[in-house]
């Protein structure tokens, strides 16, 4: 009824307006990226993990006795793109082997503790939320993580020093 | 000159991912070194289920755990010229596994 009592001239006038401002709106979009005015839209960049709160992938490693951790975007289907991510770790023992579950950090000591580290992804803080001792007390030299069945593999055992053959002669 | 050899007597174990309670030991796995694991979904009578593969080298044999769903359904040994040192092998006998069991 509203639509209605308005002139032609003044229907021309609004659609008018409205023609304008969504050609603003686009051209604004298209030269700075305004992603607030287009929630679907992903920034890049530092402001990818405060938008994205849980990273895609975290990958770890461990050399000399240290955890290396670093984070995986996706950034197209064939291409991933690795940044570093610094996290606090706390004190830990000598860790001997690593494995990654969801967001959890599992690993392995020489003498035979399993330690789970869970990472919060907007501060990039670890804790220590699990502390186990194995039935065994030899190094942990490998953990695999089998999601599929709620299993973890582990592999330990002493280690041996076997004497050489020059030793033997 | 004294030198030695240093080797990793290990063996393979199963623990709950989540309470870390041993679930089993795997005895085949004696000497074992390195795993690999593989999920593949597949249709029994009609029915989706899921096969997991769990390859465990052990000395000079790769020990090969099946589970159907979370039924463990058949383990094979096969042996192997030398000790794999590194995952890429064991991943070619692990495929070679899948095409073959």
């Amino acid at each position: 009824m509203l639509c209605l009592s308005v002139s032609n001239q003044d229907n021309f006038l609004w659609c008018h307006f409205l023609f304008c401002l969504s050609s603003i709106i686009y051209s604004a979009y298209s030269t700075f990226h305004l992603g607030f005015l287009f929630p679907s839209f992903h920034f890049r960049g530092p402001s990818l993990r405060s938008r994205h709160p849980h990273p895609t992938r975290l990958q770890s490693w461990v050399h000399s006795r240290t955890v290396h951790t670093c984070e995986s975007h996706n950034t197209s289907a064939m291409h991933k793109a690795f940044h570093p991510l610094t996290l606090t770790l706390p004190p830990l023992p000598q860790i001997t082997c690593s494995t990654l579950h969801a967001l959890t950090l599992i690993l392995g000591t020489p003498s035979g503790q399993l330690i789970t580290l869970q990472t919060d992804p907007t501060s990039t803080s670890t804790t220590i939320t699990k502390k186990i001792q194995t039935p065994s007390t030899s190094r942990i030299s490998h953990l695999t993580v089998m999601n599929a069945l709620g299993l973890l593999v582990v592999i330990s055992g002493t280690q041996l020093t076997r004497p050489s053959s020059h030793e033997r002669k | 000159m004294k030198e030695s050899n240093r080797e990793t007597e290990g063996l393979a174990y199963l623990y709950n991912l989540h309470s870390y309670e041993l679930q089993s030991k795997l005895e085949e796995t004696k000497g074992a070194t390195l795993t690999a694991v593989d999920v593949a979904p597949i249709l029994i009578n009609g029915e989706p289920a899921q096969i997991t593969k769990l390859a465990v080298v052990a000395k000079k044999k790769v020990v090969v755990y099946k589970w159907v769903d979370d039924e463990i359904s058949e383990v094979t040994v096969r042996s192997v010229l030398d000790r794999p040192h590194n995952v890429g092998i064991l991943i070619f006998l692990y495929v070679e596994s899948r095409t073959t069991g």
